[in-house]
């Protein structure tokens, strides 16, 4: 178990101090895959950093299964860092011994290590990440992907409790990204390893995370499990992430028509998605909606986000719609106000007439 | 110069003369000068150009902040110097380590006095090439500043250091000319001895080709080793 207690961390630079964190303090159990998501400039990278005190916390402390790291002198952080290992964007390989050498560096930095054994468990370990013919390749011949499952294969060698994983996808496309992240839950699940994924990318949590801890400002703004932060975002910075485009207000639902019906359905897991619902309201009630927006996203195997309709016709129209889509489990609905006065400054799109409750954060 | 008389047949007979009798023993003696003295140059000025990075307030292992501004006033006040003064200045020091101030073997010290700052500062500009991310993974793994050094960020500096020693070799090549002044031998001794001072000037053509063809082969030797020796290339 990791306990971050109240940490902070301050920088001087020739502005003035930075406070890059302040007053963290988060739980990460054995066997979680936690997420850190933020954006750039949110702390971060000097979060994971002080996880194995590359960077020395200003003040709070680092508790790693009941010892203090901020105790620690050098050389028992040394120790450490080979129990709390490390991935990050630009893989960093070194780029002039090939990938068996990469592999069996951190083993080399102690003494007396036993060559043979460790050869084993580095060719082992690159067939684990899914490179045994790679072994005698240089960095410089292979592909980003393939570098990082050479510095996954790195930071296995130790047998680390921890693996920190900086950015580790954010230079790899989509494809790739999903592979490597297939990867990493593979040694979270195999080899009990618990795993810190650092990110700005929402996807990345939602695909392998189990929790998440959004960081803005320095400030972790909202901690939870991950389904739970995706249906129910409290913090305006997680509703940022997890609907991006209301925040930014590219999907503008003030622009037109006073006259329009408008229902907004919100999906709050279940495989409501997946099912042809508006296919069968169609057949059922004979109401044609059509989509004006829409963001859904699967978290645990469900499905959350939201939809925005426009029901053609009268009111009549919008009842029977309206109660149709109230019998679907996992959905709520919402009509909205056929006249949309812009608010100035917040995320507040339109008013809610239709009496459902779900708008606490204050948005959305 | 009358170059009308310079190039008779005569002149050229007797250039033809000078060459087969003094090249090959003066064109050793170059050889052996210019890689004792880089090699020297090298064994003073890599672990000088190491602490230069290391030991940099930001580097892997910080050293007093008076320290690093000693060895670098140290060093740039030496490549200051001009060479010919240079030689004049370590006489003594020559005579310790040598015996002698004069002669070929004691053009090797102020040569290796002149060089070795100049290699610390290639070193420096080497090592600081090195991706400081890599560094930072090294850190992340429980690396000591010591296996850092060694194990990291010289093994990753090696074509950069080929590159830049070879740079040194030419550079020192150079010098060698002048060690002449002080009855160092050479090409250079060579070339002002008789080719200047005694005006023959065919000879002090024949000096500079040969100095020219040194070089280059240095040069194709240094690119080829690093080249061959950056697995960053792909093959």
């Amino acid at each position: 178990m990791i306990q971050l207690v109240n940490l902070s961390k301050s920088f001087e630079t020739s502005a003035g101090e930075v406070e890059a964190l302040k007053n963290v303090t988060l739980t990460i159990n054995d066997g979680d895959i936690y997420g850190i998501i933020g954006m750039s400039g949110a702390g971060k990278s000097t979060l994971v950093r002080c996880i194995n005190m590359l960077e020395k916390p200003t003040s709070g402390d680092v508790v790693l299964d009941g010892h203090s790291l901020t105790a620690m002198n050098e050389k028992e952080l040394r120790q450490i860092r080979r129990k709390v290992t490390m991935i990050f964007q630009g893989f960093n390989l070194l780029m002039q011994r090939t990938c068996l050498q990469n592999v069996l560096l951190p083993l080399t930095l102690t003494k007396g290590y036993d060559r043979a054994a460790a050869r084993a468990r580095a060719l082992e370990l690159l067939k684990l990440v899914g490179l045994p013919d790679k072994a005698d390749a240089y960095p410089a011949q292979l592909s980003g992907g393939q570098q990082q499952r050479v510095a996954i294969a790195r930071a296995l060698i130790t047998d680390p409790r921890v693996l920190l994983c900086d950015e580790a996808t954010s230079a790899l496309d989509p494809k790739t990204t999903h592979q490597i992240l297939e990867l990493i839950r593979e040694i979270n699940q195999r080899l009990n390893i618990t795993v810190i994924v650092i990110t700005h990318q929402m996807s990345v949590v939602q695909e392998i995370c189990n929790r998440v801890a959004i960081l803005e400002n320095g400030s972790v703004v909202e901690e939870g499990e991950v389904a739970r932060v995706f249906t129910d975002p409290q913090a305006f910075a997680t509703q940022t992430l997890v609907y991006p485009e209301l925040a930014d207000g590219s999907a503008s639902l003030v622009e037109d028509s006073a006259s329009r019906q408008r229902i907004r359905l919100i999906f709050n897991g279940a495989e409501a998605a997946s099912k042809p619902m508006l296919a069968r309201m169609a057949v059922d009630c004979g109401v044609l909606a059509s989509v004006h927006t829409a963001s859904m996203r699967s978290a645990g195997g469900k499905t959350y986000g939201y939809m925005l309709l426009e029901i053609p016709g009268g009111p009549e129209e919008l009842s029977r719609a309206v109660s149709y889509l109230r019998k679907q489990p996992h959905v709520s609905v919402q009509t909205l106000a056929t006249q949309y006065p812009p608010e100035e400054g917040g995320v507040r799109l339109d008013k809610d007439v239709g009496g459902d409750p779900f708008p606490k954060g204050g948005a959305l | 110069m009358n170059f009308s008389t310079a190039f008779t047949p005569e002149k050229l007979q007797e250039a033809w003369n000078i060459i087969i009798r003094d090249f090959p023993g003066e064109i050793w003696a170059t050889l052996y000068v210019t890689i004792l003295s880089t090699l020297f140059a090298i064994i003073i000025g890599l672990p000088l150009g190491c602490v230069l990075v290391a030991g940099d307030a930001k580097g892997i292992r910080p050293l007093p902040a008076w320290l690093m501004t000693l060895l670098n006033i140290i060093i740039n006040l030496l490549r200051s110097v001009p060479f010919l003064i240079l030689i004049v200045m370590v006489i003594p020091l020559t005579r310790l380590i040598i015996g002698t101030s004069v002669g070929t073997v004691a053009s090797i010290v102020p040569l290796v006095v002149a060089a070795f700052p100049f290699v610390a500062r290639l070193v420096e500009s080497s090592l600081r090439e090195v991706n400081p991310n890599i560094i930072e993974t090294a850190q992340s793994m429980g690396a000591t500043p010591m296996q850092i050094l060694t194990r990291v960020m010289l093994p990753e500096a090696v074509p950069s250091l080929i590159t830049n020693f070879t740079l040194a070799i030419t550079t020192i090549l150079g010098y060698t000319a002048m060690s002449g002044a002080i009855g160092g031998g050479g090409i250079g001794k060579v070339a002002i001895t008789i080719g200047y001072q005694r005006y023959r000037y065919a000879v002090l053509y024949a000096c500079v080709v040969v100095l020219v063809l040194m070089v280059q082969a240095f040069q194709l030797v240094g690119d080829f080793l690093a080249r061959k020796a950056d697995k960053r290339l792909k093959k």
